[in-house]
């Protein structure tokens, strides 16, 4: 799993993108991830230490994210607790049809905003 | 005369002469030289500056103040050897209050004058001589020619004696010093001293009064004053009078160590006889006690007599409180200094003994308060075996009159009565307390303990002895082992019965020996009355006579009250209506109570003259006992009556039940195309609900479905004569409506079923794909096609109704995939949530929303919505819902389509694998990507579940997969080798709570979201879970 943050310009907000590789020239990840009991830990370190740098408005962009089970879901609220905890907020951008289900099940939409464009997400969290 | 100026020199120079001789010998010279004149000699003492020796030859010149101080300061150093004084008038010392003196005196013309300074080379002035002739009122220059000559003449010889005037006065001086010095060290020795004996009895003083102040050991600072005193003054006997300061005379005698016991007898009578005289009240000798303590010193032995004899009194606020005599046998051995540091300290010894008598007393008052609020009773004895303190319980206890004092011999005979003496004796010698010793003592038990009292102060002070009078506790332990032995007999008694019949003859035989009544009886309540279910010699006839003046009976009080009624004497009390049948002295009429409520009464009698003990109220409180114990075995055994008969019933009805079973079918109809399913819920344990399946032929298959109004047996029993009427009636070769018009005409007629019948008949043919249904009064059926509901029903009365009701039957042409239902009205009234009914729309909702599922899932789902937690079933009516799904496709049932095993590690890594697998499966048997991932997660979770609960993350263990894809459905099961899991642990660990996300609740939850059926069974070596997921193409 290959993860990617970057500040979107102009704001204190940052975007988390994943991928299956990076491209060694431009630099950009592509392939999906299967965010599961493997690589939770790798994905809850990269956000813990964003928090602890004192980011706390953040985009997870899902949309690499082709598969995710219980301890995915469970990494991804964990990193939303924490970052409440720092008065930060954490979004879910554009997850794919068939995680978006399992975030239905589990009612996690309902506590995690789930947008699916970048902009509407962008907007949500500079009003904070 | 210069011979005789150098004879006088020599003279002087080669003697050492006294002041006074030099002193004459220059007046002597100085009448030669100034042989007309007055000489004045005037001689200083340097050290004090002033005149010390005049000499003259006419009356002397009184040489005026500031002229002497002038000539003696001896700082001024620029005194000539002589000085001329032409005009004293000009001269500015001159007093002119002596020179008009002089003036008046002399009378004289002339006023000059000529002192002659004995001086040294240093100008110390050792004094000067004065000249004048005012006698012969002539001028000193007219007198003498050369007045000069006379001057030097004089000066020359001062000057040539100086050193002799000089050496004399050293002389004197060193004299005066070794004088000084002599003394000096005389004084000194004299104040070193004083200083020493003033240093003893300072330290001795402040040394004294702090221990006094530091300790409240009244012998202890008695022994201390009396050594400390033995510092700063011999004495041959020091004794200390203390009058009744600590509750008795003492008198403390300090000695010599080494003195002979007649000599103390002495010393101390001789003490012993100065007390008399301070005291206002004749102190007999005898009431004193006296201790004789000898000092770390010797004394002379020689004298017998005592010679010396000081008393010093003891005075606290004005009252004198003792005395402190001071003996010896030498003459004079106290100085008055002495006696008044004696003095100063008695002030000392006389408060602080003053103020620890406040202070114990002040003790003794608060132990006294405390021990007087004691209940029990409490005598402290003091070291010499006198009553210290007794409180009143304890006077009155041991019959002591606590004002009046108890001699020790009587003491001792109490404590001998009570048998204490040796543990006192005992308690004494040890220090160690005797504690929970028995003492008996004019008929009571006591429980005594005996401590040392122990005073960090005062040390060991005396004995305390504490009774508790154990005499009602013993005789209570006495009354409850009576009482024990009584209801243990009793519980023996009654555990040994089952029978109440039994159970009542033997109590009354009890109470009857344990009062020593001879008549008693006992009733219970049937209903709203009591009635005698045993009795011995007292049948309600007789007992009905002993009544008050009211007419009521002592029962009949009793059932009112409720409260045990005890009649002592039957005929002394006036209100007992004295007309009975047997004479009888008591009465006795127990309520049987359970939980507050009157289940029986007992009744004792005990005839006239019966010899017997009065009833106590132990006796009382043992019979109530008794009762309460008994009451609730006569409520059992009552109840046990009921029960059995209850018993009974529930007997019949479980045999109903199994009936009422076996009507219904065990089996779903098999069916090409058809996939059956059924839900029953009896009401009670025996359902008034019928339903039946009959294969008319291969492809036609009655389903009829019936609601008998009422429930439990009769309903039952109707549905087993139904059940017979329809087997006999229906046949093949009827339509639906020729099969209801014939049941209506023979249940009509039939003497058993006296009640209307609901009933649906319809026939499904999967070959013309019809259903033909008719319905009499029944629920309607539904078909659900394509998401909507279709309506089967007919207008008919129910069975039973009218002898020739017409019935009318409809057909229907089916579908693939139409769901066909039916079911009779107790779903619609089964309550779901905020207690209102599911209806029509809520049960069409649900099939609505369950319809992908088999029948036999929906109904199974329909069963736990119903019966779930969230909506508590109430079960008023039988629910049976029959379901069947149309699928032309399906032709076998559980026909297997792919089949693959597979093993894997318990390795996290192996996650991935199995989901790759799933992948290809779902691939190969052509399954929905929907479908697909449903499994993916769901095996996954249950995959992540056994690595860590069941291997504890032991990843060389192994889990075992098998697929199963069949028509209708996908079925995995998972097994592994781990740690066996209970089915219900699981269960509870289920959880979507998002606070809770942590273990493996979520994983869990989502297994059981996404299958369909979920089964897991686990046993010592295997965990198996099936996972099973319908709809899969």
């Amino acid at each position: 799993m290959e993860i990617e943050t970057h500040k979107i310009p102009n704001t204190n907000i940052i975007k988390i993108n994943f991928g299956n590789e990076k491209d060694e020239d431009s630099q950009e990840l592509t392939g999906t991830i299967e965010l599961d009991i493997e690589n939770q830990i790798q994905f809850l370190d990269q956000i813990n230490s964003l928090l602890d740098e004192g980011e706390s408005k953040i985009i997870l962009s899902l949309s690499q994210i082709s598969y995710i089970d219980s301890s995915g879901l469970w990494a991804i609220f964990e990193s939303f607790k924490k970052s409440e905890q720092r008065n930060g907020k954490i979004v879910l951008l554009n997850p794919r049809k068939d995680v978006r289900r399992v975030l239905d099940i589990t009612k996690i939409s309902s506590k995690i905003k789930i947008f699916e464009e970048d902009e509407s997400a962008i907007n949500y969290l500079s009003e904070e | 005369m210069l011979n005789k100026i150098e004879e006088s020199i020599n003279q002087i120079n080669s003697n050492l002469f006294s002041k006074k001789t030099i002193t004459e010998e220059i007046f002597r010279i100085f009448q030669l030289i100034f042989s007309k004149s007055s000489i004045n000699i005037y001689t200083f003492d340097i050290d004090r500056k002033q005149i010390d020796t005049t000499l003259s030859n006419k009356n002397l010149w009184p040489i005026p103040n500031n002229m002497s101080r002038w000539l003696t300061n001896q700082k001024n150093i620029h005194q000539k050897k002589s000085l001329y004084i032409p005009n004293r008038k000009k001269f500015i010392l001159t007093d002119f209050i002596q020179y008009n003196k002089d003036k008046k005196k002399y009378n004289y013309s002339c006023n000059d004058g000529l002192f002659i300074h004995i001086i040294n080379e240093e100008n110390i002035l050792f004094g000067t001589i004065f000249i004048h002739n005012w006698d012969t009122k002539q001028k000193l220059t007219s007198v003498y020619s050369n007045i000069e000559t006379n001057i030097k003449l004089s000066t020359n010889y001062i000057q040539q004696i100086i050193n002799s005037i000089e050496n004399y006065h050293i002389h004197k001086k060193i004299e005066s010093l070794l004088h000084d010095k002599n003394k000096l060290t005389q004084k000194i020795y004299q104040d070193e001293q004083s200083l020493n004996q003033r240093l003893i009895e300072l330290t001795t003083l402040y040394e004294t009064s702090n221990e006094l102040s530091h300790s409240l050991n009244h012998i202890e600072i008695i022994e201390k004053i009396s050594k400390s005193i033995n510092k700063v003054l011999n004495y041959d006997s020091c004794s200390i009078f203390l009058k009744k300061i600590f509750n008795k005379n003492e008198l403390f005698v300090t000695v010599g160590s080494n003195f002979h016991h007649t000599t103390i007898k002495l010393l101390t009578k001789s003490a012993l006889n100065s007390i008399d005289s301070f005291f206002s009240t004749i102190i007999n000798p005898n009431t004193i006690d006296i201790k004789i303590t000898k000092l770390n010193k010797k004394n002379s032995l020689k004298d017998k007599t005592i010679e010396s004899h000081a008393t010093v009194p003891l005075i606290f606020r004005d009252e004198i409180i003792g005395i402190i005599t001071l003996e010896s046998f030498k003459k004079n051995a106290f100085q008055k200094n002495e006696l008044q540091f004696v003095h100063t300290l008695s002030n000392h010894i006389a408060s602080t003994l003053g103020k620890i008598k406040i202070i114990r007393e002040l003790e003794k008052s608060k132990i006294y308060s405390v021990i007087e609020s004691i209940i029990e009773p409490v005598i402290i004895l003091d070291q010499k075996h006198n009553i210290n303190i007794i409180n009143p319980k304890a006077a009155t206890l041991l019959n002591i009159d606590p004002n009046q004092n108890i001699t020790q011999e009587k003491l001792i005979d109490l404590l001998a009565e009570l048998r204490l003496l040796k543990l006192y004796q005992q308690v004494i010698k040890t220090k160690q307390p005797i504690i929970n010793e028995h003492a008996n003592y004019n008929n009571k038990t006591f429980m005594v303990n005996i401590s040392p009292v122990i005073n960090k102060e005062y040390g060991y002070v005396g004995i305390i002895f504490l009774f508790r009078d154990i005499t009602e506790i013993q005789q209570m332990d006495r009354i409850k082992t009576q009482r024990l032995e009584a209801i243990t007999k009793v519980n023996l008694m009654i555990k040994s019965m089952s029978n109440l019949d039994n159970l009542l003859e033997v109590l009354m035989e009890f109470l009857l020996n344990a009062t020593t009544c001879n008549m008693g009886s006992i009733q219970l309540k049937q209903k709203d009355r009591f009635v005698t279910a045993n009795h011995s010699n007292f049948p309600e006839k007789i007992r009905r006579s002993y009544r008050y003046k009211n007419r009521k009976t002592i029962s009949e009080k009793v059932e009112k009250t409720k409260k045990l009624i005890l009649i002592d004497n039957y005929f002394s009390s006036p209100e007992l209506d004295p007309n009975v049948k047997v004479l009888i002295e008591l009465y006795l009429c127990i309520p049987i109570m359970i939980n507050n409520e009157l289940i029986g009464i007992i009744n004792l009698a005990r005839k006239y003259g019966t010899l017997a003990a009065k009833f106590t109220k132990e006796d009382i409180d043992t019979l109530l006992t008794i009762t309460t114990l008994v009451a609730t075995t006569i409520h059992n055994s009552m109840l046990y009556k009921e029960k059995v008969e209850k018993e009974k019933i529930d007997q019949e009805l479980k045999v109903a039940s199994e009936i009422h079973n076996n009507l219904l079918p065990k089996n779903l109809p098999i069916k090409e195309k058809l996939l059956f399913g059924t839900l029953n819920i009896p009401a009670q344990k025996i359902g008034g609900d019928f339903y039946d399946f009959i294969e008319l032929d291969k492809n036609r298959t009655g389903i009829i479905i019936a609601d008998i109004v009422g429930k439990g047996i009769p309903a039952g029993l109707y549905m087993a004569v139904l059940k017979s009427i329809i087997n006999r009636n229906i046949n093949d070769k009827q339509s639906p409506k020729e099969t209801i018009t014939q049941l209506n005409k023979t249940i009509y007629k039939d003497p058993v079923i006296n009640k209307f019948v609901p009933l649906f008949y319809g026939i499904l043919d999967s070959k013309n794909n019809s259903f033909v249904y008719s319905n009499a009064g029944h629920e309607p059926g539904y078909i659900l096609r394509k998401n909507k509901f279709i309506k089967l029903d007919t207008k008919g009365f129910p069975l039973a109704g009218y002898k020739d009701e017409t019935f009318i039957e409809k057909e229907i042409k089916i579908e693939d995939n139409d769901l066909l239902f039916l079911f009779t009205d107790g779903i619609l009234e089964t309550k779901i949530a905020n207690n209102t009914s599911i209806g029509l729309n809520g049960v069409k909702s649900f099939i609505q929303k369950n319809q992908k599922f088999p029948p036999q899932i929906i109904l199974n789902k329909i069963k736990n919505y119903l019966t779930g937690t969230e909506n508590k079933l109430i079960k008023k009516d039988d629910i049976t819902v029959i379901a069947c799904k149309i699928n032309q496709k399906l032709k076998y049932k559980n026909q297997l389509i792919f089949k693959k095993n597979i093993k894997t590690l318990s390795k996290i890594t192996e996650i991935k694998k199995i989901r790759k697998e799933i992948e290809a499966i779902c691939k190969t048997t052509n399954i929905n990507n929907k479908t697909k991932l449903d499994l993916q997660l769901a095996v996954n979770e249950a995959q992540a579940n056994i690595i860590e609960h069941a291997y504890l993350g032991d990843p060389n263990k192994y889990i075992y997969f098998y697929f199963s894809i069949f028509e209708d459905k996908l079925e995995i099961i998972i097994k592994d080798n781990g740690i066996p899991l209970k089915s219900n642990s699981i269960e509870k660990k289920i959880s979507n709570n998002l606070e809770k996300l942590e273990g493996s609740g979520l994983g869990l939850f989502l297994i059981y979201t996404l299958m369909d059926e979920i089964n897991f069974s686990s046993t010592k070596t295997e965990n198996k879970l099936k996972l099973v997921k319908y709809n899969a193409q």
